[in-house]
């Protein structure tokens, strides 16, 4: 039994130590806010480790713990009412040749923050995590018809900072 | 391209830029290593809890099914009434949990887990605009059988936030542990990362007189020194945290009192960890010897230390 466990620990570490820095970079995207984000990941982590044999079982353990880690942030967006410094209006830019990379970093952050979280789950899963909207709306737990719209809508919030996305050059992808 | 390959969809104007963005963004986030002991602690106190409620209902349901009606002296079971908000046992990455007085009335709370910490938050402030606290971890007396796996996870905790100490190998673990004891480990969180270089205390576990297990007879009111460990000066974190000082107290004690020598004084919270019976004190030095005072629940002065607060 004590080797049982062993086996199941060591499989249990293998995954955390290969899913954390996707998962921390999915949480941040979803809250904006990196030690929030460890937060909601490490809880997602702990509940998984809970029902490890059932997430060994599916298709995609990975899939499976982004979709906790999703619920994690729902839940406590439900939970707290008053949302992440929701902004109505991202201010103004000064220019084109005034962005610094922080200044982006800031300024889509801001911009993010200003989408309600379902559209932000769906532009996150939709255009970060690269699912598709059957994928995604698997993880958000919503109908296909409903991921469309909030991402359809996200990006188009996004868009009006029409600046800030055709530039992006946030260090360009790491 | 998606994940899964599967249906073409409409390409959504701005998508491709929004892609970027976000990917460039993610790609500045640092995420350091998994925080793994925190995680395991925590999953399996989770696991705890739901065989402890499965149980509960199990035993609801047996109930149930004989017909019986659990109304034995108003309700309250063998194992007596839940401590209200006694006891919180929260992950490393929790830094918002409640302060804990009160009293934790031993076996409230299940059987014990020496792999399953709790913790408390023992005291906290404001240095430099930054939020610091101390926290107290109880790891539960783990026997010979868990001494190891539970120095492992208790290492891991610390070698996380950057302590560089080797793991303790089991050799080692056995000859020098005290398996019959309860483990506290003391440590700083400073603006949410928590600190390396704990401060620990091994102590008796409930059900023993209270108190330290090693040193002398003095170790029943015993002392523990935080934060005077920073080896690197300036560069060590633990530099800009204010030292502080923990103390062990007995259970009757109800309150505490600290005097300054230049007249201030503070009335730090007497804290119950878990289950345990100790109870415990902290306070923030002030570079001046002070007096310590410890008062009974009818106001009565049961003891005073002069030099508790000297290091």
């Amino acid at each position: 039994m004590g080797a049982k466990k062993a086996e199941r620990d060591a499989e249990f570490n293998a995954f955390v130590t290969g899913a954390w820095p996707r998962l921390i970079r999915t949480a941040f995207l979803l809250t904006g806010d990196r030690y929030l984000a460890e937060d909601v990941v490490q809880t997602a982590l702990e509940r998984t480790y809970a029902a490890w044999g059932r997430v060994t079982r599916a298709d995609d353990p990975y899939a499976y713990v982004r979709r906790i880690v999703v619920n994690e942030h729902a839940r406590r967006f439900r939970r707290r009412r008053v949302p992440e410094q929701l902004v109505t209006a991202v201010p103004e830019r000064s220019g084109p040749d005034g962005f610094a990379r922080l200044d982006d970093r800031a300024a889509l952050l801001e911009a993010l923050g200003t989408l309600p979280p379902g559209q932000r789950q769906a532009v996150v899963l939709r255009y970060w995590e690269d699912l598709s909207e059957t994928q995604a709306a698997a993880a958000m737990g919503c109908s296909v018809g409903t991921v469309k719209s909030q991402a359809s809508k996200g990006i188009a919030k996004l868009r009006e900072l029409s600046s800030l996305i055709t530039r992006t050059s946030i260090g360009d992808a790491a | 391209m998606n994940h899964d390959g599967t249906s073409v969809e409409a390409a959504v104007e701005g998508e491709e830029e929004v892609t970027r963005a976000l990917s460039g963004l993610a790609g500045t986030v640092e995420t350091g290593p998994a925080p793994y002991a925190a995680v395991l602690a925590g999953g399996r106190r989770r696991v705890v809890r739901r065989r402890a409620s499965l149980g509960g209902a199990l035993a609801l349901a047996l109930v149930a099914v004989a017909g019986g009606v659990a109304a034995v002296n108003g309700g309250v079971g063998p194992g007596g009434p839940a401590a209200g908000g006694a006891a919180v046992a929260v992950s490393s990455a929790d830094v918002s949990a409640v302060l804990v007085p009160g009293a934790a009335p031993a076996g409230a709370q299940g059987p014990r887990d020496p792999l399953v910490p709790t913790r408390i938050q023992v005291l906290t402030g404001t240095e430099d605009g930054k939020p610091w606290s101390v926290w107290a971890a109880l790891w539960p007396a783990p026997g010979k059988e868990r001494i190891h796996e539970q120095a492992r996870l208790i290492w891991a905790e610390d070698a996380a936030a950057g302590y560089p100490w080797p793991a303790p190998t089991e050799e080692y673990v056995n000859q020098y542990g005290t398996p019959d004891a309860d483990h506290v480990v003391f440590y700083y969180v400073l603006d949410g990362k928590r600190l390396a270089t704990p401060a620990e205390a091994l102590i008796a576990p409930p059900g023993a007189p209270v108190g330290l297990t090693y040193g002398g007879s003095g170790d029943r009111f015993g002392k523990v020194w935080l934060g005077r460990q920073a080896k690197n000066g300036e560069a060590d974190p633990l530099f800009h945290v204010p030292k502080a000082q923990a103390g062990l107290v007995q259970p009757d004690v109800a309150r505490a009192e600290v005097r300054w020598t230049d007249g201030v004084t503070a009335e730090p919270a007497v804290l119950a960890l878990g289950d345990s019976e100790a109870r415990w004190i902290a306070v923030a030095k002030r570079g001046i010897p002070a007096e310590l005072r410890l008062y009974a629940a009818d106001g009565s002065l049961i003891a005073t230390d002069g030099k508790w607060l000297d290091s």
